[in-house]
């Protein structure tokens, strides 16, 4: 099979923006012959393009529910762009992505990293510290990009405005944890 | 923006990209203005690359765990179906032969008496037509597509009457010549085809199947004159494995994958080397001196096995530098690796 049946189009898209993980895994089952095509002809093996699809599939489930998100072709079309931009970076950078190294949708930023690579593993090893609901509020927010509604009803709150307070209280306690541990230079090198 | 908590909403809008217009421009002025305002800004923008980062990676293992997961089972699916079909193959195949060496054994040994009595040579000797000799579904058969089978046959029937009898009447002479005349047929006419059976496949021999053929080792030489007898002087390309959980394993360990490169040097000692090391990636193995036989690593008791051929290694994922190895013997540790 290579891409999705066009009646399961918005269907899938409805999953996706409802925060159905599994949806990604039909996408991907969808998709994987077409993007194996595309690397095994641009330098790439089997494993390169299942990495590959994966990345892509997270960078769509980010962009997902980004406010000027809208969706002007098929999903595979989008999912093969992602994927054709990713491989290209990679080719770029004459290295292949290794583990779990993605590239993700760019933040608002003039200067981002101050072209050093920050030494994200120091705040993952804090997130671990926090406790599963304040790490999950915080990935729900910031990584999965939900609404205080989804994340109250998700994490069972009474409303988005306990999610709200919530989610400040757990960035806090994480950016005590980062604080008390390291300083601004332990992120940059 | 004195607010500890409006200020979080705002940075958090300006970092999701939500902020526009005459509110992005008072964040962007601020920012200008106050360095302890940036400060906090390019903090929390680390912090939120790092919770993205976490977030990414983690639902990327959820696609490649449940990815993986449903290619195992496939495998699984494909071993048992290409197993069932082979033996399948098997049963038919050797029910039919049995069949037919049973018929032949039994006209064998009549047609071995006859020509120890009367070979075939001797038939246009014997004056007879054929057409003369043969009734019923035999007179059906073109002198020319009878096999040396049948025309034996008919030696052994004359034969056994003592003399081609032309005088019989057509009851008579279809009991005669009754005999076998089907199994004549099916013996003589049936071409010999070759059938080559698959062995029993592994899940790495049905993995191997959807990696394209180009993709599999080709020995290339890497150098080919060095006194070390240590350096490498040829190797087979990359070839990616699944690693296979065996009982008794830590499930809940990732489980990595493999690149293997096969090897060989002067020493010709088997020898396993580290190359490259992810805790959930890749790793990439170099195998020195060991064949190339359809290899899988095996993951038992939280210890690491190479099968190439019928045999295990053992090799130790913490180790960078190249290890010796040698095939398992243990016989436990074996019962359990085959299973």
């Amino acid at each position: 099979m290579s891409g999705t049946e066009p009646g399961t189009e918005q269907e899938i898209l409805g999953r996706l923006q409802a925060g159905d993980q599994e949806a990604l895994v039909t996408l991907y089952h969808a998709n994987f012959n077409m993007v194996r095509n595309y690397v095994a002809k641009n330098n790439g093996v089997v494993e390169d393009a299942e990495d590959l699809l994966q990345d892509a599939l997270v960078v769509l489930w980010q962009n997902l529910r980004k406010p000027d998100f809208e969706v002007t072709s098929k999903i595979s079309t989008y999912i093969m762009a992602i994927c054709k931009n990713l491989w290209l970076k990679q080719l770029n950078k004459g290295s292949k992505m290794l583990g779990e190294e993605v590239i993700l949708p760019q933040m608002h930023s003039e200067n981002p990293d101050h072209g050093k690579t920050m030494d994200m593993k120091k705040i993952h090893q804090a997130l671990d510290e926090l406790g599963d609901t304040c790490k999950s509020i915080l990935q729900m927010f910031y990584f999965d990009g939900f609404d205080m509604d989804t994340i109250a009803k998700a994490m069972q709150f009474n409303n988005s405005d306990t999610a709200k307070a919530k989610k400040y209280q757990c960035f806090k306690k994480l950016e005590d944890i980062v604080k008390k541990k390291y300083s601004m230079s332990d992120f940059l090198r | 923006m004195e607010n500890p908590e409006l200020n979080n909403d705002l940075i958090d809008k300006y970092l999701r990209d939500e902020l526009e217009g005459a509110e992005l421009d008072s964040f962007l002025a601020k920012m200008e203005s106050d360095s302890a305002f940036k400060k906090d800004v390019e903090f929390r923008k680390i912090l939120v690359r790092g919770i993205q980062e976490h977030g990414a990676a983690q639902l990327k293992n959820f696609i490649r765990q449940r990815t993986t997961q449903r290619k195992i089972m496939t495998i699984s699916f494909n071993t048992w179906y290409y197993a069932a079909a082979a033996v399948a193959i098997l049963l038919v195949a050797s029910t039919v032969l049995l069949w037919v060496g049973q018929k032949n054994e039994m006209q064998g040994t009549e047609i071995a008496d006859v020509k120890k009595t009367e070979p075939k040579e001797q038939i246009p000797a014997s004056g007879n037509e054929p057409a003369q000799v043969v009734t019923g579904n035999k007179s059906e058969l073109a002198d020319s597509t009878k096999s040396e089978t049948y025309l034996a046959l008919e030696d052994a029937n004359n034969s056994g009457s003592g003399a081609v009898d032309t005088d019989r009447d057509g009851v008579a002479e279809s009991d005669q010549t009754n005999a076998y005349p089907d199994v004549v047929m099916i013996a003589s006419n049936i071409p010999v085809i070759p059938i080559q059976i698959e062995p029993a496949t592994s899940e790495m021999k049905i993995e191997s199947s959807s990696v394209p053929q180009s993709r599999k080792p080709v020995l290339k030489r890497e150098k080919e004159a060095t006194a070390d007898k240590n350096v490498l002087v040829d190797s087979g390309l990359n070839w990616s494995v699944e690693t296979i959980a065996k009982a008794d394993s830590d499930n809940e360990t990732v489980i990595p994958r493999f690149n293997l490169s096969f090897g060989n040097t002067r020493d010709a000692k088997p020898q396993i080397e580290l190359l490259k090391k992810s805790n959930s990636g890749t790793n990439d193995l170099m195998v020195y001196n060991l064949p190339y036989d359809n290899p899988i690593i095996l993951n038992y008791n939280n210890k690491f096995y190479l099968k190439t051929g019928d045999k295990y290694y053992e090799f130790n994922l913490n180790k960078a530098k190249k290890q010796a190895v040698a095939a398992v013997t243990d016989k436990n540790i074996l019962e359990a690796l085959n299973k």
